[in-house]
């Protein structure tokens, strides 16, 4: 059905209609946001190469021949893209200003008392420990969770084997778990959401 | 390095989740869609008056109106007799009695040679634009 849908918007595209692709940015925005947002830690930086992507989509939109689903041959321009960005990109500095950032966030958020605040302040916390893995584990760990693809599919995306996703997946994955843990993010989840479990 | 136990996993996968995705700015589509026009608008070239196509039929026809005149120029038909008479008077008559004082010469010369350089000045500046 989405796929269909993708397949509509990128016809009207290449017709021609660019209120369609403006469509497709506005539906995918978000994921590609977040993939390049994980890779490269920095808000503006990412913000600029996700709109870059979105460029080279349009621009390369006659040669999707449709035998993955849109949403893979996306993911996998981002990918690439925000690499690209990571090579290009050596400079340390950036990477302190994400910190600095983290930290006064952090203690802004802890001074607030309100149920909300500590909401956003668990959120945060869950954010800081994503954002303390490299970006390869960072970026499976998003395709993994928050849009369910399927090992083939991310070792589509990422051009590696299937064996060395699941690998590297599960060490993401457990990296990430023990992150949480030592922020006592997981205690807390638990609380909330134990019971369900 | 040990397994994530389903307990575990299940707690990771709620955690992660629940952070959602990040949102880009709220101009983020109207960006895009803009860097796409200004893109395109730079991408188009400017579209001569006559094809290459409509160039070459010109010429041909030139040239094979230039030779039939001069290769045939038979006597007693009207036309290419008062043609060969004009080209034969032309070199002749034209300049007949005309001076041109020698800054004239240069600034002719001038004009000339910056007609010459047109074509190649056109393309470097559309080079550097498409570049920009």
């Amino acid at each position: 059905m989405a796929n269909n849908a993708d397949q509509q918007l990128i016809q009207q595209t290449l017709n021609g209609d660019s209120r369609a692709f403006a469509q497709l940015v506005e539906k995918y925005q978000e994921y590609v946001f977040t993939i390049v947002i994980r890779m490269l830690k920095v808000r503006e930086e990412a913000e600029e190469v996700a709109q870059d992507i979105f460029i080279k989509v349009y621009e390369s939109l006659s040669s999707f021949k449709g035998e993955s689903k849109f949403s893979t041959w996306l993911y996998r321009i981002a990918y690439r893209k925000a690499l690209d960005q990571i090579r290009k990109n050596k400079n340390r500095v950036q990477a302190f200003e994400l910190m600095e950032e983290l930290t006064e966030d952090k203690h802004v958020l802890a001074s607030n008392p309100s149920e909300v605040m500590e909401e956003q302040e668990r959120n945060q916390r869950i954010k800081q420990c994503i954002h303390q893995l490299g970006h390869t584990e960072a970026a499976l760990i998003t395709f993994f969770y928050f849009d369910e693809l399927s090992i083939k599919e991310i070792a589509s995306i990422t051009e590696l084997s299937e064996d060395n996703v699941k690998v590297k997946l599960h060490r993401s994955r457990k990296k990430l778990y023990d992150l949480m843990k030592r922020q006592a993010v997981l205690s807390e989840n638990l609380r909330n959401h134990g019971q369900t479990i | 390095m040990d397994k994530l136990s389903s307990r575990e996993e299940e707690q990771l996968k709620k955690a992660v989740q629940k952070v959602g995705l990040e949102k880009p700015s709220m101009e983020f589509t109207a960006n895009v869609m803009t860097a796409l026009e200004r893109k395109m608008v730079r991408h188009i070239k400017p579209a001569p008056l006559l094809s290459k196509k409509g160039w070459s039929v010109i010429i041909l026809v030139f040239v094979v109106c230039c030779s039939l005149i001069y290769f045939y120029p038979k006597e007693g038909i009207e036309l290419f007799d008062q043609v060969r008479q004009f080209r034969l008077g032309f070199a002749r008559n034209i300049f007949e009695g005309v001076q041109i004082s020698r800054t004239m010469v240069f600034a002719i010369s001038l004009l000339g040679l910056f007609l010459l350089q047109l074509p190649f000045l056109m393309q470097l500046v559309n080079k550097q634009r498409t570049v920009e």
